[in-house]
């Protein structure tokens, strides 16, 4: 073999590479996916169970100075329905996130597994996305039970008091829920829903295929 | 740029181009399963760059630099927590390597695997008919310091050429 033909074994390989690409890209791209869908749910799950607590021990502390104070049904209520409601949020959670790693333990190496294994990480979002939205909806009972002590409080004791400076209060609380609902919808029916429909579509291709 | 672009775009490139990425990968990656591996971080690392293309160098050279600097970092990686285990890969990549390799590419891939890192990227380029301001360009280096390199990368290719042909081999 002289140096010529050195280049021309060189770049007759271009026409014959190493190993078959559809499947090799394909596992590519999925795992590429799976670890973006891993990195977000890692981040959730930090979020639930830093946040979850927090909330759950803020509206204990509330009830337990509501009952001491000797404060209204209304708020102990609101307060025991919060407790128990952000305590539920990490327990569903915790429970969702085992059966998910249970579920994903039964998945093999196979192209078809794989693409199971990324939809069923893709459903659980969607389901999460669903059930946070049901939590976050929870959270106007208990502000609103909360800001009616609050405002109570307030008239009974301060002659100062501003309505103007209350209603901006309500409005940013009620916009922050708001929006975060809609922007998790959004990110479903945007982003999740269509991923889940390719992933359905692409099993259902190489269900075929087989 | 939205998501469903830099797919399309990706996608695209590894079409026109998944040859360099192949190509690298065996060079730099030193037992089958350390290719596969490295090819899927570099198609990673291409993926995530689709972004920063600004379109100021041919696709080719921006794949390629890419694909080098993937393959440079990977191997240091590799240098620093694969010891002990490119044995048993190399065992395990026997019973998978392709029974209608050309012999004269494995004797190539051979070569650049006997090089430093530099000069292998450089063997690269050069087989894949890089112009030297092209590999200067990719690689950080001056003109004629790759033009120096390549002429003694070509050279101890030939004189290996040569001796083989004189032995027979």
């Amino acid at each position: 073999m002289d140096f010529d033909q050195m280049l021309e074994a060189w770049k007759a390989q271009d026409d014959k590479p190493l190993y078959g690409v559809n499947a090799d890209l394909l596992r590519l791209v999925l795992r590429s996916e799976r670890d973006k869908i891993r990195r977000t749910l890692r981040r959730d799950q930090w979020i639930t169970y830093v946040v979850g607590p927090a909330m759950a021990a803020f509206a204990a502390f509330w009830l337990w100075v509501t009952i001491l104070n000797r404060g209204p049904a209304l708020q102990q209520v609101a307060a025991a329905i919060g407790a128990g409601t952000f305590v539920l949020w990490v327990a569903v959670f915790w429970v969702s996130h085992r059966r998910l790693a249970l579920r994903e333990r039964g998945f093999g190496n196979s192209l078809k597994d794989e693409v199971r294994r990324n939809l069923s990480l893709v459903e659980y979002q969607i389901s999460n996305g669903r059930w946070a939205a049901a939590v976050l909806w929870s959270a106007p009972v208990m502000i609103g039970a909360l800001l009616i002590y609050w405002l109570a409080f307030q008239i009974n004791t301060d002659t100062s008091f501003s309505w103007w400076h209350h209603a901006w209060i309500v409005f940013a609380i009620v916009w922050s829920v708001a929006w975060t609902a809609y922007a998790g919808d959004r990110q479903v029916r945007r982003t999740l829903q269509p991923r889940r429909e390719r992933l359905r579509a692409l099993l259902d291709t190489l269900n075929m295929a087989a | 740029m939205t998501e469903t672009e830099r797919d399309r775009i990706f996608g695209e490139w590894l079409e026109a181009h998944k040859a360099i990425l192949f190509k690298v990968s065996r060079a730099y990656g030193a037992a089958h399963s350390d290719s596969e591996d490295l090819f899927q971080e570099i198609a990673l690392q291409l993926w995530h760059s689709v972004d920063a293309f600004r379109g100021d160098a041919a696709v080719t050279t921006w794949i390629y630099r890419v694909a080098l600097n993937t393959a440079l970092a990977w191997n240091r990686k590799e240098r620093k927590h694969g010891a002990g285990r490119q044995d048993f890969e190399a065992a395990t990549a026997l019973l998978v390597t392709p029974a209608d390799r050309d012999p004269r590419l494995e004797w190539i891939y051979q070569r650049i695997a006997e090089l430093d890192e530099v000069n292998r990227s450089l063997a690269l380029l050069m087989l894949d008919g890089f112009s030297y301001r092209e590999m200067s360009q990719i690689l950080g280096l001056g003109e004629s310091h790759v033009g120096v390199k390549i002429n003694r990368i070509k050279a101890a290719l030939s004189a290996q050429l040569a001796k083989e042909e004189h032995d027979g081999l």
